[in-house]
């Protein structure tokens, strides 16, 4: 027995597909917050192969120019375990290969990642998010009357034929480090025993459409989820996801329709998720004896490309499980207590507020907001912690949203905050109910400058892994969607078990029962109700496939569209009301909508500086040309995004981008680089744009 | 030929030739409809200033117009001491600022008559996004604003030399009645354009240049030219209406009405005609493209060409949507009223619309101006109805932002909420009633200049 606990952080980490075999690491700081003194903001990722080494523009892609994967690195944290209960605990300490612990020496970690993709056997995305599994509600199922078979996503059909499931893979610090092992059809299936001993699990009924299905692959065989890799020295894992392929399923030697923004039957993905469990191998250095201990474990998302990962969403995924945490889960009592914000608490400026302003100061590289609402961004965006609240927001509540505010006000547009679009009837986003506190807070002076009670560093990834995902719209997201919000997918008896806040309810998995050719994982975590979490749970909310989605969420109507009355009356008498015509960003930090490409700054010698050239739209050239305001920046055709995905540049800050023979681009422009693009057009036009002419209401095809 | 015309016609031919006073009718006037029409006064003798104190609690619907089209017809005659006519003698906004480089000194706030022509015009962004209004020669066209002696008697009431002064004012105290703001719109007169039928005089532009990736005057050169007024703008105070009336007025030729907003297709010719800001057969979707931002917007700086050439639609005739047939119904009587007059070049010009709170409580109406709402539907309404033509662009004023539901009422932009600065280093200015203004706002974060 240790006197310690054992966990691996993040409590959930992202990756992202790309078409490359190669990849980079997930960022290990949170966009929108400073890193260091030259400006440099947080949530760049790092480069495959260092600790800490930020990517450049060079390296998004790799030599033949196909997309890097992002992969989610694991690490290892030993904390005391009278510590257990404690959040923030503060403490850890990472545990790497030939670490010492409790005076035995760390000789192997061995790893077990299980990642599947369910989502063709899930409910359909509605337009109630959690609320629609209320019980006994359900949304419907995806691919109803599958093949004749029962509309039960427990039916052992569906559960073969419509997921993704390559089964375990274990890997071993001391004898693997470095050499990938795929999520293929080809690998083995293993997994660690509680002693540490990679055990194959052959009977594995894996499971890959090409097993099931003719299909219709138009990037080419959807045959891997991925790969995980253990990384020399450390023993740190690497899982990389897939590739961001897609396959129809044929019928009568057609694929399915891909007319729809995220409903589109029998189109796999090869994103994913999973559990990423690991034991610890120690020897004892006097005695030679060996000794194991269990870790707790984490989960990997695999989601959509990072094509701007420095640029913050204003409400992020962590600040919604944060919430959840914080006003259903007891997380912090002295924050939230008897079912109310604690107003003594002093939330953080620089922790709590701060990246909400930078958040907001950011959205401006990936939108067209004109330059009265740039500047007045930036404006907030420079608020320091010594500044009167009052005097830099006179009136908070004619700025932010409240999201406990009125109906009508959860439809109001501008000058309420965030100004992008929102989810589950809501027509625009609100902060969390926690963000919305923490500026009040702050705008009552009941705030603290300097830095909150310090995270532990594996907290902290467990934080910085989540503030870079995007929260707020799951229609459905990015990368986890509403989900996240429910009680029910997450370990709540953290402060007893050990192993920390955040952690996904992970179903333990007993690779002994594996039968070939009986699908070993079953319908799962369904929102609101007790069912433990299984590989492929988490990814399964998102769209099918995620390129649909991501096409899609460019600009919108509000929906539900404000019915708001203006006072006045029609002449039968009847009210007035607005049909809110103009359009607003689904996802204006993780989706760029309109960008500043690097090639089109020029550098002005006579005053040292650089001056951004014209806004492009992020997605663009042929194809995406549109009459309708509403329909631009994006392929007109769902499959001309699926085909041309891996064209679309990336977003970076401008220290990270090669400028030849002249100076830097500096700190305070975050531009387009590695577009595949070669052409500006179509025209941009700067926010707001309305609905006018009125695109037709049949889906783009 | 009236006093008034007489004296119109003699500023045009001063300005741009005895050709001008040619004056050009471009559309059949249209027949009288009853109810609301001009007195015959306005024609026969000096048009007076309609007395801002008299408008009545209960005005109509056609009493509001017919303040909109007697105040511009009394700020169009000519002043007998300059010739100029009488709004071109009102001091710009910059009158307002006590700083050397406006030649205005602190504690002159209270301006005399002031020749605008001799300063250069040099306003040329549209409200709101960035719109820069090209014309069919390449030229951009450029904006003058204007204000009354109310309007600054305000400020020197009220003591606002300083950024202080302003965030200290009072937030419930507004402009009082008789304030006046204006803004005209001018077109260059090319070398192919005939300025017959528009009022156009002489004038100095500062030029666009290119610097740090945006377009913006230099003030350091000037260029005499010909400009035509083709737009304005009147926001006036009356009594029970300090959130001011907001009329619009534009050249007959401007640009053409898209019918039928609703239903219309990218595809469809809007015109088969050639317009001043319009040429014939461009399609809806080529209307009010606003190319600012984009590498598509160049500019010769040695011509003073700017490309891509703005196609300008109508998109709300009269400032109407469907609710408001009978206001625009009222609009276009008196101005088939006026027009059916011996108003001289005037008659080429229309009343677009105007738009004001209903605060009559009896008739629908709600609450007066207040601080700290926008006035739109929504949660800061805070009970305003907003009556009048209440879909209201200039087209060569707003040309950007008609067809956007949240920025096609004078009152999207003109509210009384908080105003955020341009520059980061500097503080927002609180909701106020004098918000209303932008001038009002626009003076804060200047004062706050270092």
């Amino acid at each position: 027995m240790s006197s310690s606990i054992f966990r691996v952080h993040p409590a959930v980490g992202i990756a992202r597909v790309g078409n490359s075999p190669e990849y980079y690491l997930a960022p290990e700081t949170a966009a929108g917050e400073p890193v260091g003194s030259d400006g440099l903001m947080g949530g760049l990722p790092i480069k495959a192969g260092t600790e800490d080494t930020g990517i450049t523009d060079a390296d998004f892609r790799d030599a033949d120019q196909k997309v890097k994967r992002q992969a989610a690195r694991f690490r290892i944290y030993q904390y005391p375990a009278d510590s257990a209960a404690a959040y923030p605990n503060g403490q850890g300490t990472e545990v790497t290969l030939n670490s010492m612990v409790d005076g035995k020496r760390v000789v192997d970690i061995v790893w077990t990642v299980h990642l599947a993709n369910k989502k063709l056997n899930n409910y359909a995305i509605n337009d109630f998010g959690l609320d629609g599994y209320t019980p006994p509600a359900l949304p419907a199922i995806r691919n109803q009357n599958y093949s004749n078979t029962p509309n039960d996503l427990n039916d052992p059909t569906r559960r073969t034929e419509l997921v993704i499931d390559p089964g375990p893979r274990a890997v071993s610090a001391a004898r693997m480090a470095g050499a990938p092992v795929a999520f293929d059809a080809a690998t083995p299936a293993t997994c660690a025993d509680a002693n540490g001993e990679i055990v194959p699990v052959p009977a594995y009924p894996k499971s890959f459409p090409a097993d099931h299905h003719a299909l219709y692959e138009p990037l080419g065989p959807l045959d891997s989820l991925g790969d995980v890799v253990v990384e020399p020295e450390t023993g740190r894992l690497i899982v990389a996801g897939g590739f961001g392929k897609t396959a129809g399923v044929l019928t009568d030697g057609n694929p399915p329709p891909l007319n729809e923004a995220t409903e589109n039957g029998l189109w796999f993905d090869d994103t994913s998720d999973g559990p990423v469990d690991a034991v610890l191998v120690l020897r004892d250095e006097a005695t030679g004896a060996y000794s194991r201990l269990a870790v707790h474990g984490a989960w990997v998302v695999t989601g959509d490309p990072g094509y701007a990962p420095q640029t913050r969403n204003v409400v992020s995924a962590w600040d919604d499980v944060f919430d959840v945490w914080v006003r259903s889960l007891n997380l912090l009592p002295a924050l939230y207590d008897g079912g109310g914000f604690n107003t003594g608490y002093r939330p953080s400026f620089s922790d709590d507020v701060l990246p909400i302003f930078h958040a907001a100061m950011l959205q401006r590289w990936n939108t067209n907001l004109p330059q009265g609402a740039i500047k007045a961004h930036t404006m907030i965006g420079s608020i320091k912690p010594t500044d009167d609240p009052t005097m830099k927001i006179p009136d908070l509540t004619r700025l932010i949203r409240n999201p406990n505010g009125s109906a009508e006000e959860i439809q109001t547009g501008s000058p309420l905050m965030p100004l992008s679009l929102g989810d589950m009837q809501k027509s625009f986003l609100t902060v969390s109910q926690t963000q919305y506190f923490f500026l009040t807070q702050w705008h009552a002076k009941a705030y603290q400058p300097g830095p909150g009670p310090a995270l532990g560093p594996g907290e902290r990834l467990d934080y910085v892994s989540l503030a870079n995902c995007l929260g707020g719209r799951y229609s459905p997201g990015i990368e986890v969607s509403f989900p996240v919000r429910d009680t029910h997918l997450y370990a709540t008896d953290w402060r007893t078990s050990g192993c920390g806040p955040f952690r996904i309810n992970a179903k333990p998995l007993d690779y002994a029962t594996a039968v070939a050719d009986r699908p070993f994982l079953t319908a799962g975590y369904t929102p609101q109700r007790d069912a433990m979490v299984e590989p492929g749970d988490v990814s399964k909310f998102m769209s099918v496939p995620w390129h649909t989605d991501y096409n899609s969420c460019a600009v919108h109507l509000p929906d539900p569209n404000p019915n708001l009355p203006t006072g006045g009356t029609n002449p039968d008498g009847t009210p007035t009301s607005y049909p809110n015509n103009t359009l607003f960003w689904s996802w204006p930090a993780e989706r760029p909508v309109q960008v500043h490409p690097a090639r089109l700054c020029r550098y002005d010698a006579d005053a040292g500086t650089w001056t951004l050239g014209g806004q492009t739209f992020s997605v663009r050239g042929d194809g995406t040309a549109t009459d309708y305001p509403a329909n631009a920046g994006r392929y007109q055709s769902y499959s001309d995004y699926v085909k041309n995905w891996h064209r679309v540049g990336f977003v970076i800050q401008g220290t990270q981008i090669a400028s030849g023979d002249k100076p830097s681009y500096g700190p305070d422009l975050f531009l387009e680089v590695q577009s595949l693009f070669t052409e500006d057009g179509p025209l941009v036009q700067p926010w707001p744009t309305a609905n006018v002419p009125a695109a037709p209401v049949a889906p783009a095809t | 030929m009236t006093a008034m015309v007489r004296r119109a016609a003699a500023a045009i031919a001063r300005t741009v030739g005895a050709a001008a006073v040619a004056l050009c009718a471009l559309s059949a006037t249209p027949a009288l409809a009853d109810g609301c029409v001009a007195p015959k006064e306005w024609f026969s003798q000096p048009v007076t200033m309609p007395d801002p104190m008299a408008f009545k609690p209960d005005a109509s619907n056609c009493d509001f117009h017919l303040w909109s089209w007697q105040m511009f017809l009394w700020l169009m005659e000519p002043d007998a001491k300059t010739g100029l006519l009488r709004f071109e003698t009102f001091p710009g906004p910059e009158s307002l600022t006590p700083t050397a480089s406006t030649g205005v000194t602190p504690g002159a706030l209270l301006p005399g008559l002031k020749l605008t022509d001799s300063k250069a015009i040099n306003e040329y962004l549209q409200a709101g996004p960035d719109g820069i209004l090209v014309d069919q020669n390449g030229r951009i066209v450029y904006y003058s604003m204007y204000i009354n002696d109310v309007f600054s008697g305000f400020f020197a009431r009220n003591n606002l030399t300083s950024a202080a002064n302003i965030l200290a004012l009072d937030p419930n105290t507004p402009f009082p009645p008789g304030t006046l703001s204006l803004k005209a719109a001018w077109k260059i007169v090319g070398a192919g354009d005939n300025p017959a039928g528009f009022y156009s005089r002489k004038a100095k532009i500062n030029p666009l240049v290119k610097k740090d990736g945006k377009f913006v005057i230099d003030p350091s050169r000037t260029e005499e030219v010909t400009v035509a007024l083709v737009g304005f703008h009147i926001a006036g105070t009356v009594a029970n209406h300090a959130e001011m009336i907001w009329a619009s007025f534009e050249h007959n030729d401007n640009a053409p009405d898209v019918a039928n907003l609703s239903g219309v297709q990218p595809a469809d010719v809007v015109s088969e005609r050639n317009w001043t800001f319009y040429k014939a057969k461009t399609p809806f979707k080529d209307c009010n493209v606003n190319p600012a931002g984009s590498p598509t917007q160049t500019l010769d700086e040695a011509t003073q060409r700017m490309s891509p050439v703005t196609q300008v639609c109508r998109l709300y005739p009269y400032g109407s949507g469907p609710d408001k047939q009978a206001n625009a119904d009222n609009i276009k009587s008196l101005n088939a009223s006026v027009q059916s007059q011996d108003a001289g070049v005037w008659k080429n010009y229309f009343e677009l619309g105007s738009t004001w709170f209903n605060t009559n409580k009896s008739d629908g109406g709600g609450e007066p101006l207040q601080p700290n709402c926008n006035f739109q539907p929504g949660s800061l309404r805070c009970g305003v109805v907003i009556t009048g033509s209440t879909h209201l662009s200039n087209s060569v004023i707003e040309t950007f932002t008609q067809s956007q539901s949240t920025m096609d009422s004078c009152f999207s932009c003109h509210h009384t909420l908080q105003r955020f600065p341009a520059d980061p280093s500097q503080n927002p200015l609180p909701g106020k009633d004098a918000n209303i203004s932008h001038i009002f706002n626009n003076l804060y974060f200047r004062l706050q200049q270092k």
